[in-house]
């Protein structure tokens, strides 16, 4: 007969990983003002808000460039305790590189280099929530030559081809006990990579109104080979291996944006959009362990993401010839529904409220920065995960609140 | 417009102030209707916190109504006092041999040991030598009373309510309990448990008694066990229904507030699920050569099928047969199947439960289940387990019914078993019945580990707070003692 321990699933928690984590900061410009930019052009950027406009410039060389520093906290609330947690998340810094080349004009090259997905949060390792995450880190860049053509005087067309590549790390603690008090916990880390496409057309109506329209399509952000490594007493090592590899998908969603622009007089413009992000695609995060035993087996999460909307509105004002200010708004819908809300990705509707300001020093170099602050409501949620119908469990879950606020710079350069 | 870059120049200060996001603190807890001043528990193992075969002072500071009055504090709760065992008894702990050699045993630890075999593996050992003398034990006791907590490990609902069950004179006729005689009261030693808890003058209560009724009797393997299971009719001391009225009235006499719980089904613990009907694994030469060492016996069966003796249906049943890989153990069958001549024995089919403390080496080095039958008290057949169903939902209604009429909260353990069986997830972690994997239960199969007495905590505070309003705060049941690997 065997030994009696023979399985240890039931003590296994389920592995997790990251969603809702889109980022949304890829132009200073747009930042300062909502963070639109699909019906108008303002340079470079284009190539990522709506390739139509890459042509739209009135020079041969376009070179846009900046980041941001996103600080942000979040906070936790027990509703039985009232006790409070708070991430202490490192600074997140997304970047962007764009360039376009105007061949003729009909048609523009470009390219760009832009981190639209990521996520950066530290809740800590012995946190109430730490079976479910202790700390994650996800990031994805985004390569996309792409070119665009004037098909008629009012209509531009643009195509960028998306090569995405980037890497995730999740640790997590487990509830194996030991008698010298080590934690137990698993480590999973990886690269993905996945492809897609950036589509954008734009109409010039009048003179003063623009319309855009893109859709970004979703990547299938394949994950293969990435280390597994499990912390477990040296008993539970023969059904959890220590070291072990997995392989899992991630699929980021695709955004289709419908956006309108004004000029109202010769300095202000006023600029609305709609987005919508069918986030709906993160059904399950199931991760495929290289080695299974009789008590360790693959694993599958629920998410159960739903379709997201975003809401821009936003202005933008011509100080004088040099200078260039934006203030605008946003409201950006959570995808999480409240019985699955993971504190992996703590992610509340928000209320993004921007400024910015660019300054011309020359007609070739002018500097742009942004901030944006970002009020994630507070809600109350819970991770129902596989556990559907129990009456005597508890699910992990409470009250979350977040904010964060984002400088940013960036420079653009022609010639 | 002009002073528009001046603006953005505070914006960042602004922001800065309000990053870190605030709550409205939660309304302190109350007791709603219900007044936890003097919680006084009464009970079993259960409610005493015994576990890993053993109850130890760890174990009783750790026990369900440990963790339950550390919360009612919040909500108004008073202090909890225990009589905590002490020395040897207090740290190694004190449990009952489950061998049946009246020894005084410390509790169960998961450590590595060598079988007949010689195969080392990992297992619940005793941690220590057993105790050579059990006097201490009785005595062992650190704080005087009247006490937060009247459990009596071993104790059937009847014995709260027997004189005498303290009385260390009694010990010897088997009629008191030396669980209870360490702390039972000094100046009236024949005070019953329920008396005793009674007069401890409760401000609320909570009461679990029955699991014993019908688990002394399991555990001992049923009908050939020297354990019977709790009649329902009979006189209060005699019969459960009339007994656990006595006992509900006794502590409601003060009007005291309670809950009740009630019996779960002791036939999905561990203790009867973890060595399994068909855990005998072979290979094909084993199979092939204990298939011809059953080649007389299964022919004497066919011949008393052929003779009348035993319909087809009954011969079917008694015939052994293996083949390479898992198996059904070979148990002895009841008496009334015998066919002379013949050992009494047949395989064992899904529904029969061996319960864990059927000797291993027996299993692995002495041919039990595969050459001779493993003898009847340590397996439970439809019979046993249905006769201890039955029971348990009987005494259940009893429960319910007394909780309705007497408007006390009721806890349903039953239903916690139940869903604990497909897994119980608190906070991402997720629970069951396993043996050491599931993580809730001791190491002894039968008695929850602190993880477990943490969840049954929880269901405590649940049916109290929706039946008193109190808004009791629950545990993370994370944070206990479970099943500690060396």
């Amino acid at each position: 007969m065997k030994r009696l321990i023979t399985s240890l699933l039931s003590i296994l928690p389920l592995i997790s990983l990251a969603g809702g984590f889109q980022v949304n900061l890829q132009g200073n410009q747009q930042a300062g003002m909502g963070h639109l930019g699909t019906g108008f052009y303002l340079g470079a950027s284009s190539t990522f808000f709506n390739p139509a406009m890459m042509g739209h410039s009135e020079n041969k060389f376009d070179l846009e460039f900046g980041g941001s520093g996103i600080i942000s906290s979040v906070a936790f609330q027990n509703q039985m305790t009232g006790d409070v947690s708070r991430t202490d998340n490192p600074l997140g810094t997304p970047f962007y590189l764009y360039g376009t080349y105007k061949i003729n004009d009909e048609l523009t090259a470009g390219l760009a280099v832009y981190t639209p997905f990521g996520s950066s949060v530290v809740w800590g390792d012995d946190w109430e929530g730490r079976h479910l995450i202790q700390d994650i880190s996800l990031q994805a860049v985004f390569i996309q030559p792409t070119i665009s053509i004037q098909a008629s005087e009012k209509l531009s067309l643009g195509l960028g081809f998306v090569y995405a590549t980037g890497n995730v790390e999740i640790n997590r603690a487990l509830a194996f006990q030991n008698s010298n008090n080590i934690q137990s916990g698993a480590s999973l880390s990886g690269g993905a990579n996945g492809y897609g496409f950036n589509f954008g057309a734009h109409y010039q109506a009048t003179d003063k109104l623009g319309i855009g329209v893109t859709y970004r399509s979703g990547v299938k952000m394949e994950l293969e080979d990435g280390d597994a490594e499990f912390t477990v007493p040296t008993p539970v090592q023969a059904t959890v291996p220590p070291t072990n590899t997995f392989s899992a998908t991630l699929p980021l969603p695709s955004t289709t944006t419908i956006g309108i622009s004004y000029q109202l007089n010769e300095k202000l413009l006023i600029s609305a959009e709609y987005s919508n992000i069918n986030w709906d695609v993160y059904e399950s995060l199931d991760f495929d362990f290289e080695t299974n035993t009789d008590g360790f087996q693959d694993s599958e999460n629920p998410r159960r993401y739903e379709s997201s909307s975003i809401f821009r509105l936003g202005f933008q004002y011509m100080v004088n010839d040099k200078l260039t200010a934006r203030i605008g708004g946003y409201y950006d819908e959570s995808p999480i529904q409240d019985d699955f809300f993971n504190p992996e990705t703590p992610n509340s509707d928000n209320l993004g409220l921007t400024a910015g300001l660019s300054y011309l020093f020359s007609d070739k170099l002018a500097i742009d920065a942004s901030f944006i602050y970002i009020n994630g409501l507070e809600r109350e949620s819970y991770y129902t995960g596989n556990n559907l119908n129990q009456d005597f469990g508890d699910n992990f879950g409470g009250k979350y609140k977040s904010s964060s606020f984002i400088p940013g710079i960036g420079v653009r350069y022609n010639f | 417009m002009k002073n528009l870059h001046k603006i953005l120049y505070l914006l960042p200060l602004a922001f800065a102030f309000s990053c870190e996001p605030e709550f409205d603190d939660l309304p302190a807890p109350t007791g709603g209707s219900a007044d936890f001043t003097n919680y006084v528990a009464v009970g079993n193992s259960l409610t005493a916190g015994y576990q890993s075969n053993a109850l130890s002072a760890d174990g009783q500071l750790n026990s369900f109504p440990a963790i339950l009055s550390a919360q009612m504090k919040l909500a108004g709760g008073g202090e909890h006092t225990v009589p905590l065992l002490t020395g040897d008894y207090g740290s190694r702990g004190a449990g009952l041999d489950l061998l049946g050699q009246n020894l005084i045993v410390p509790e169960l630890k998961l450590d590595y040991s060598a079988d007949c075999l010689g195969e080392i593996s990992l297992g619940p050992t005793l941690d220590g030598m057993p105790y050579g003398s059990a006097q201490g034990f009785f005595t062992s006791n650190a704080t005087p009373g009247p006490y937060n907590n009247y459990a009596v490990p071993g104790a059937k609902s009847f014995h709260l309510l027997a004189p005498g069950y303290g009385n260390a004179a009694n010990l010897a006729n088997n009629s008191a309990n030396p669980y209870y005689v360490r702390f039972a009261n000094p100046s009236n030693n024949n005070e019953t448990v329920v008396a005793a808890a009674a007069s401890a003058n409760p401000t609320f209560f909570s009461l679990w008694i029955g699991n014993n009724d019908v688990l002394g009797y399991a555990t001992s393997g049923g009908d050939e066990g020297n354990e019977q299971i709790t009649p329902i009719a009979g006189p209060a001391g005699v019969g459960f229904e009339a007994t656990y009225n006595a006992l509900v009235a006794s502590l409601t006499a003060n009007g005291a507030n309670g809950i009740l719980a009630n019996i779960p089904d002791i036939t999905s613990i561990p203790f009867f699920n973890t060595i399994r009907w068909n855990n005998l694994e072979l290979t094909a030469a084993e199979a092939t050569a204990l298939n011809q060492a059953y080649a007389n016996y299964n022919a004497g069966i066919d011949q008393a099928v052929a003779g009348g003796a035993l319909t087809e249906n009954q011969g079917n049943l008694k015939k052994i047969n293996f083949s390479a890989g898992n198996n059904a153990f070979v148990i002895n069958d009841r008496p009334g199947r015998s066919v002379p001549g013949l050992p009494n024995i047949r395989q064992a089919l899904p529904r029969d439960l061996i319960i864990l403390s059927t000797p291993q080496d027996s299993l692995k080095c002495a041919g039990w289940g595969s050459q001779k039958g493993i003898p009847l008290n340590y397996v439970l057949d439809k019979t046993e387990t249905d006769a201890i169903k039955g029971a348990i939902d009987s005494y259940n209604s009893i429960i319910k019914q007394a909780a309705d009429n007497n408007n006390l909260a009721f806890v349903d353990t039953k239903a916690i078993l139940e869903e604990m069986e497909k897994g119980l997830s608190f906070n991402g972690v997720t629970y069951s019945t396993q043996f050491i994997s599931g993580g809730a239960f001791s190491l002894d199969g039968v008695h929850p580990n602190t993880v477990g007495y943490a969840i049954i905590a929880n269901a405590h505070i649940d049916a109290i707070n929706s039946k008193y309003g109190s808004s009791i705060p629950k545990v993370d049941v994370n944070q206990y003692e479970g099943i500690v690997f060396p």
